[in-house]
This record gives structure tokens, sequence and C-alpha cells, in this order.
């Protein structure tokens, strides 16, 4: 206890020890709380449908909880679950592939309406999810490699680094991959741009309609 | 990382701040994977820790994952159907579409040990190799000691142990040794942990802690099969077991869903039908809910 009061001058001269970044005694629960959101979106956005978005998600996180021990916060968390997804994505479709050649991208997702509707103005929430959908579409003109890490870039605003984590690309083919996939999907999206204005100028109301069926 | 914006007009811009919040889970889809996940990771832990080998072999895996998919896949689409929002009325009249074999619970009751389902999605994605996280060694050494006490909340033993036992358990040293330098000649929990930071301990987690999710489902396990072995007595007791130990548990569809069939199987028909209607007021649709319509309660409803 003297000891303690001797010391004690000294150590608050210290700096604060740093915070680490994985957070003391994280449980697989809370684990999968904070990164289920996450997971699911990008699955969606890889381009599984709803249904295999569910089973995706659900075997990245036994892989998670089976592989936890191992983790210790080599890396953040975030970055390693997107890790483990990819793999599990490209099983995925690797058995998908096998299975069926049209088993991706069914015609009809019932789920995407449901999609996206927490609440807030109908309208705003309408254009949202025509969004999402015209990104998803537009994500499809992407090779595998660029629509990954425009994906984390553009819509998770992950870093070069972080993404870098996320894929086990190095900093430099992150930067190159991104600016290809950004030309990449801007090509696309002016492509759409200019089919929309056509479609749209005989009759307008006519596509609310079929959007909203 | 929005630094070169070269490449992308303030219109794909736009487009891209519009739809980013997109593919939002829906509420019934997030309890519904929840549980399944929770419920999976749950039985995988029971085998881990049971098994002799460090190593989860492929087919003890498969195994085990096999008869939770049947039983948490039922109980996701059930979950979901529940919670729908966009109720559709035909979903009590059919099965959901069969995208892979093993996902869908079958109609009749559940296979003892469902060879088929060893392909099933579930299996080899745990007997995948690592994912790739090893080459990012740079981060966070110090970190990790404390990023390791609370991490699987199963100590070994911690199967048939009840929950609040099963926590204490997890609470206690050795994930947290195992992190610890071995420098320290004792090597309890607490020299690595701030003494000021009571709030990191899973037990004061208002959540379920998987140990006791995986104690559940091992139950439910064990009731079914028993009622698989023709054992319906037995399978009832185990049961009631749940219900006592698990009031509210995670896998209460489940276990109502199987009383149906275990009375059944006890040729207690007028029971089972009205076990059955009870369930099928609350779980309309679903696997389970076919599974119930399927049974020897079927015809009174």
């Amino acid at each position: 206890m003297p000891l303690a009061i001797a010391f004690e001058p000294k150590l608050s001269e210290r700096p604060p020890p740093p915070v680490p970044e994985v957070v003391a005694a994280v449980t697989f629960e809370q684990l999968y709380d904070e990164h289920v959101d996450f997971v699911w979106r990008s699955a969606r956005r890889l381009g599984l449908d709803a249904s295999a978005a569910d089973d995706v998600v659900q075997q990245t996180f036994l892989v998670v909880h089976r592989r936890w021990s191992e983790f210790e916060g080599r890396s953040l968390a975030k970055t390693w679950i997107f890790g483990v997804l990819l793999r599990v994505v490209s099983d995925h479709r690797r058995t998908l592939r096998r299975k069926s050649p049209h088993a991706f991208h069914p015609p009809v997702d019932l789920d995407t309406l449901e999609d996206g509707s927490a609440g807030g103005d109908p309208h705003e929430t309408l254009l949202r999810a025509e969004a999402s959908r015209t990104i998803d579409q537009l994500l499809e003109s992407l090779d595998d490699d660029k629509r990954v890490v425009f994906v984390l870039a553009e819509l998770e605003g992950m870093t070069a680094d972080e993404i870098g984590r996320a894929t086990g690309l190095d900093r430099q083919a992150v930067y190159t991959k991104l600016r290809a996939a950004r030309t990449d999907f801007e090509k696309a999206a002016a492509r759409l741009r200019r089919q929309e204005a056509a479609r749209r100028r005989p009759i307008d109301g006519r596509r609310i309609d079929e959007r909203t069926r | 990382m929005n630094d070169s914006s070269d490449e992308l007009s303030q219109e794909t811009r736009d487009l891209l701040d519009r739809g980013r919040h997109g593919h939002a889970l829906s509420p019934g889809r997030r309890s519904g994977l929840r549980r399944a996940v929770l419920a999976q990771a749950a039985l995988g832990t029971v085998i881990a820790t049971s098994s002799t080998a460090a190593a989860w072999t492929a087919a003890v895996n498969a195994a085990s994952v096999a008869v939770i998919v049947l039983f948490v896949g039922g109980t996701l689409r059930a979950a979901m159907h529940r919670n729908d929002p966009v109720e559709r009325p035909t979903a009590a009249a059919m099965p959901a579409p069969p995208r892979t074999p093993a996902r869908v619970a079958p109609v009749d009751a559940l296979p003892a040990e469902a060879p088929k389902a060893v392909a099933a999605p579930g299996a080899p994605p745990v007997a995948t190799p690592a994912p790739g996280p090893a080459p990012l060694s740079e981060v966070v050494a110090p970190s990790s000691p404390q990023a390791r006490p609370g991490s699987l909340p199963v100590a070994p033993g911690a199967r048939a142990t009840p929950p609040a036992a099963a926590q204490v358990a997890a609470s206690s040293a050795p994930g947290a040794s195992l992190a610890v330098p071995a420098t320290t000649p004792t090597q309890a929990a607490s020299p690595m942990e701030p003494p000021s930071a009571p709030t990191g301990a899973p037990s004061s987690l208002p959540v379920v802690p998987v140990s006791s999710l995986a104690a559940e489902a091992q139950l439910l396990r064990e009731a079914d099969r028993a009622l698989k072995a023709g054992d319906a007595a037995g399978c009832l007791q185990l049961l009631d077991e749940h219900a006592r130990q698990f009031p509210r548990g995670t896998l209460e569809p489940e276990a109502s869903a199987e009383r149906v069939l275990a009375l059944c199987g006890a040729g207690r028909t007028s029971e089972a039908t009205r076990d059955a209607r009870a369930f099928l007021a609350s779980h309309e649709a679903g696997p389970l809910a076919l599974r119930v319509r399927a049974s020897c309660a079927g015809p009174g409803l």
C-alpha cells in the first residue's frame, strides 16, 4: 500500500493507457448484434438474394464463432468478419453454380420492398429503396474484386487500410481496383440514366406502377 | 475513402448517398436470424467441448449441424413468417420455396441422423479452412489479452450445467489465462483486467448467453432423439424438463412443436390436438407449423 502511494505521482505523469481497439470481454452475441446488419447488407450487395443471404449470414457467423478464439484483436472485428463473409460467399457461389447457373438473381425478390421500411417519410423511403436497387443493378456491372472494394469504400465508408485488411489486398491494389471500379460504375450509371430518360418520356405514371407493384 | 471523386459524377454520388442505407434487415428476419445463429453456434459449442479431439472433424460437425439446421432452419422460417409485416396469405398453405434441400425442414418428423444433411449448407463452411485474417497481424497486440476473457462463454464442462453455472464458468479464468503471457505465476483472470471494468462481465449482459442456448439446444436434441427411438414418454419428460429450465427459452417454438409430435407418439391424440391448436395460434406458418399439421393432430384441427 505505501508502495502504491509512493508510485502514484509517477504514474499520473504517464500518458493514459491506449484504448484497446477491441473492447474487452466482447461476447459472441455482442459481436453478432454489432455486425449482423453490415454482414447482411454486404451479402446482398455482393449479389445474393435474400434467402441466399440468410444462409450466408448464418454460415459466416458460425465460422466467426468457431474461429473467434483465434481472432485476438489482430484486426478490427468488422474487417475480419468481412474476410470470413467473402470466403463464405465465394463457397456459396461455387456450390450454387454447380447446382444451377440460374440460381442467382431471381427476377422477383419479395423482400426488397420490406427492406428499408424503417419508418419515416414514405416517399423518401421509396426513393431510398429505389436508389438501393439501382445501386445493386449497377454493382452487377463490376467484376467480383472491384465490386467488393467499391462496396466497402463507397457504401461502407471504409478506409484503404481497412479494405486491405478485409480483402487481403495491399494498399496500392485497393486504390487501383477502386479507381477502376468507380470508372466502371460511372459508365454503367450513365448508361442507365440514358435508358431511364428514354423510357420516361412516353408515359411517366406507368413506371411507378411497375415499381411498386 | 472519398478522397478522389474524379471517376464519379455528382449524380452518381447522390445515388450512392441515397441508397447507402438500403438492405436494412427487417425486424422479422433479424430476430429469426439471431435465433438461428445463436442456437447453431451454441450447439456447435456443445459438440466441440464434448468431443475428445480439439479440432472438429467434419463428420462430428455435420452430424450436429444437420440436426439443428433442421430444427433451427424451421425456427428461422417460422419466426420470419410470424413477424413478417408483409403477410403472405399463401404462406400457411405452402412450404417456403426450397432453395437448398437441407434448409427446408421436412414435412414429416425430424430425421434422427439425416445423412443427406451432411452435405447440407450448414456443414461445409464450418469445415472450410481459415478465412484470411492471418496476414493482418499488424495491430493491437497489447489489447489481445483483454479481447479474450469473454470470448467463448462456454468453458469445458459447461455443456450440461444449468445456465447460471455456465455463466460463472465462463466469466472465470480459462479464456483469460490463455491470453496472458505465461510470466505471471498465478494465471487468474483478475491481473489483466482493470479493476474498474465490471461492465464487460458476460454475466451482466441482458442477452441470453450462448452457453444457456447450448444447454437448451442439447436438451431438445435429446428429447428429439428419444422420440426417434420410440420413447415418447421419455421425450415428454425431457420437454417438461425444458419447460422447467427454460420457461422463456429461445427454442420454445421447437419445444412446443416437438411436444405435439411426442403426444402423438404416446397416442394422446386429443392432447396433441389441443397443443397443436395452441401452437398454430401463434405460429401459423413455417416448417414447424407444417410438421404440426402433418402430425396426428392434423385431422382434428
